[in-house]
């Protein structure tokens, strides 16, 4: 299955790309999908504790599980206004 | 209504499409780009963000703050991109019968955005740029 997941701000700068697709063999949380990218770019992993997740643009936890044709979104620490 | 635009905002349009007979109270919030932040010297910011969701949840705030007062007239507009120093980054307003209420829910729109709306400024000083510390998000859902 895949996945497209957006990555914002320092998590973007990081990865160096505004969005990733990934190949998943099956459907996983949002959680364990952050740990995948983070093999990918390390630099990920310091952020993991901060960093919240949208499922196709709604805030949603991080044991929820994404499914195939789904949108990630990888969000930091926020600060609008 | 609610916007992201990467234009500069136009306050003034804004104060034009919240008039309304009924409204006895109209109250406008306007955050701006400040030239320090912790003793050093801003020079600019850049915002960024999740416009799709950040659109979702502006809609969301305006919903809430409608149903919790008598609401006449509300625009919540958020731009992104680089902004110097004065411009307004965000513009809030709210008409109302009574001012309490429109303060209340303009108050109540700026406090939510900012522990809700997916948007991220990047503090530009002499030295380099730097990721403002954000808040974790607090999902607005009720």
């Amino acid at each position: 299955m895949k996945v497209d997941v957006k990555l914002f701000a320092v998590l973007r700068e990081i990865a160096g790309r505004e969005q990733v697709t990934l190949e998943l063999p099956e459907p996983v949380a949002l959680a364990e999908l952050f740990e995948q990218l983070s093999a990918d770019h390390p630099g990920l992993m310091r952020y993991q504790t901060i960093t919240s997740f949208a499922l196709n643009g709604e805030y949603a936890e991080p044991a929820t599980i994404v499914n195939d044709g789904d949108e990630v979104a990888l969000i930091p620490p926020i600060s609008g206004g | 209504m609610v916007e992201i635009t990467r234009q500069p905002i136009d306050v003034t349009a804004l104060l034009s499409g919240a008039e309304n007979p009924a409204a006895g109270g109209v109250c406008t919030f306007i955050g701006t780009v400040r030239n320090h932040a912790d003793g050093r010297t801003v020079m600019r910011m850049e915002y960024e963000g999740y416009a799709e969701m950040a659109v979702r949840e502006m809609e969301r705030i305006e919903k809430q703050a409608r149903e919790r007062w008598p609401v006449e007239e509300m625009a919540i507009v958020h731009r992104l991109g680089m902004l110097e120093i004065g411009e307004a980054s965000v513009v809030i307003v709210v008409a109302c019968a009574h001012r309490s209420d429109a303060f209340e829910a303009c108050r109540y729109a700026i406090d939510t955005l900012k522990k809700t709306v997916p948007i991220w400024k990047k503090e530009f000083d002499q030295d380099g740029a730097a990721w403002v510390e954000g808040v974790m998000p607090e999902p607005n859902r009720e």
